[in-house]
């Protein structure tokens, strides 16, 4: 009994400041069916849903989040085979230089960006000093640009995830594979894809949500041109005080976060058993 | 196990891959930090020129100055009370088998799985609704939030790893628990710890998203940056980021050093 009440004593200070979160998170919760004069409605959610603006940038915001996790995959998995198999000294270079590039300041990373893709950027100079192109080609302020932007800013997040479950698998597996005459691309794709699974869908689910509800990459490679809903978001709170607005929206952002996390799971478990 | 892998054709395409992908993905870092030697007014790579100018006029721009120190000061204290209460809810969560010991784990970790935006814009509503101003308090309470799970996790795992042996050897030996904790566990915790003020530190001195919804006067230097860049496009942006990218990356230097990269990645 003792026991129980000096753990409860320590754990105390942590869960008195999650429950501040939380508390502050259900804050947003109410905001939302709040109307200006403080009575209950869903004016909020109505306005939110009935403009085809809003609906609009939802939409590509889901859009360009869904298309840049695959881009991070398709990239993301190589990069993590190469860090688990790699010889020493290889696979521990690749390891710093994303560190080095995943532990940048995101704003910086993010002005990189705009030095190379800008109309005075690095590529535009020496496509217009190569007499390629008469004018600049418009690769930032557009949907491109925040692709670009956010594929750089999530390719970490798939992996680490991936390459740390990558490490716990034997080669043993493979090599058994190879031995009973499979082909090394058979082998990778029948044998240690399907393992490394878990590390996919921490990967996938870490890369959407953090590309779905980005609001810094849109902010500066979109310049205003192309909206994703934490600009929305953002705008509304703090440049026009309509928080009752931004609380709407910003729920419906965690719903379809929330809806994503559970329905990449529920796939991963159907092909699981399409396989079994 | 490794070597056999090694001249494997395919390990050595995905080697390609990742050369080239992670080359595009720190080129960026690479340009920022030579167009800080611009000589003129103009962000460009390759520079026309080169001097120190844009690193003297950072000086010259008090906003930038304030932010830097304002951003320092907080990631040191959310940090401490973050390392702080993940020790002690740590030992707290390994220590004592009791009901519930998972619920609460979650619970304690489950900041990590709102997105900042939200997070942001919580706190904001929550401040407004209890009428909370203080540019300081308003940031600390949310980067304690952000950077706690991190600190949890690190330590967490590294506890569960230790022999809870030696600790009931020591007590076994006639020292007190709390003599025990200091003498045994905590010099063992160490690596854990140190890469969790990493962590900390990075989490908070970076965040944007959060901050950007909380600062009103007293701005945090990722939210300055990205005000000025939204304003004007001077090499004074390409000399601090310059100044952020090398400390960074030698801060991960000597993290790779010390512990290893592997553990912070």
């Amino acid at each position: 009994m003792k026991a129980k009440l000096g753990v409860l004593l320590l754990l105390l200070p942590a869960l008195g400041l999650i429950a501040g979160f939380l508390i502050a998170l259900t804050s947003v919760l109410v905001m939302s069916v709040l109307d200006s004069s403080g009575a209950l409605s869903l004016e909020s959610y109505r306005s939110f849903l009935g403009d085809e603006r809003n609906l609009t940038i939802l939409f590509q915001s889901i859009w360009i989040a869904f298309y840049v996790t695959v881009i991070c995959l398709i990239l993301g998995y190589p990069i993590a085979i190469a860090m688990s198999r790699s010889s020493r000294t290889v696979a521990s270079l690749i390891t710093l230089a994303l560190a080095i590039q995943f532990f940048s300041i995101y704003v910086v990373k993010m002005y990189g960006w705009m030095l190379i893709l800008g109309n005075n950027g690095v590529i535009n100079r020496m496509l217009l000093g190569s007499g390629i192109v008469s004018s600049p080609v418009k690769l930032m302020y557009n949907e491109l640009g925040v692709a670009i932007g956010l594929t750089a800013a999530a390719l970490p997040l798939m992996v680490f995830p991936i390459n740390a479950v990558l490490q716990t698998i034997s080669l043993r597996y493979e090599e058994a594979a190879l031995g009973l005459g499979a082909g090394r691309l058979r082998a990778l794709l029948s044998i240690t894809l399907p393992l490394s699974v878990p590390g996919i869908l921490s990967g996938v689910i870490l890369t959407f949500v953090f590309c779905f509800a980005a609001y810094l990459t849109p902010g500066l490679l979109g310049g205003g041109f192309f909206k994703m809903i934490g600009n929305v978001i953002y705008e509304q709170a703090v440049a026009r005080f309509n928080y009752s607005f931004a609380a709407a929206a910003a729920v419906i952002t965690l719903l379809i976060s929330l809806i994503a996390i559970v329905g990449v799971n529920k796939a991963s478990q159907v092909l699981a058993g399409g396989r079994q | 196990m490794k070597t056999g892998a090694t001249r494997d054709p395919l390990t050595i395409a995905a080697t390609a891959i990742a050369f080239v992908t992670l080359f595009a993905a720190t080129f960026p870092l690479f340009v920022t930090t030579i167009t800080a030697f611009n000589a003129t007014n103009e962000t460009v790579f390759p520079p026309n020129g080169w001097s120190l100018r844009w690193f003297w006029n950072i000086a010259a721009q008090p906003e930038l100055v304030e932010a830097a120190a304002f951003s320092l000061v907080l990631a040191v204290i959310s940090s401490a009370i973050s390392i702080s209460l993940g020790v002690v809810s740590a030992v707290a969560l390994t220590r004592k088998k009791f009901p519930g010991r998972d619920l609460i784990d979650a619970f304690l970790m489950s900041p990590l799985l709102v997105p900042q935006v939200i997070l942001g814009l919580s706190f904001l509503v929550f401040f407004v609704r209890i009428g909370l101003k203080q540019p300081f308090l308003n940031l600390l309470l949310p980067h304690v939030v952000l950077t706690f799970p991190y600190a949890l996790r690190v330590i967490r795992s590294s506890l569960i790893r230790m022999n809870p042996k030696l600790e009931e050897a020591a007590v076994g030996l006639g020292a007190s628990s709390v003599k025990s904790f200091f003498l045994v566990t905590f010099p063992q915790m160490r690596p854990s710890l140190f890469v969790a003020i990493f962590f900390c530190f990075v989490v908070s001195f970076d965040n944007f998203t959060a901050s950007a919804f909380l600062t009103v006067s007293g701005a945090t230097l990722p939210v300055q940056i990205y005000f000025n860049i939204e304003s004007s496009l001077d090499p004074t942006i390409s000399a601090i980021s310059a100044l952020l990218i090398v400390s960074s990356a030698f801060f991960v230097i000597v993290a790779d050093r010390v512990v290893g990269v592997e553990k912070i990645v």
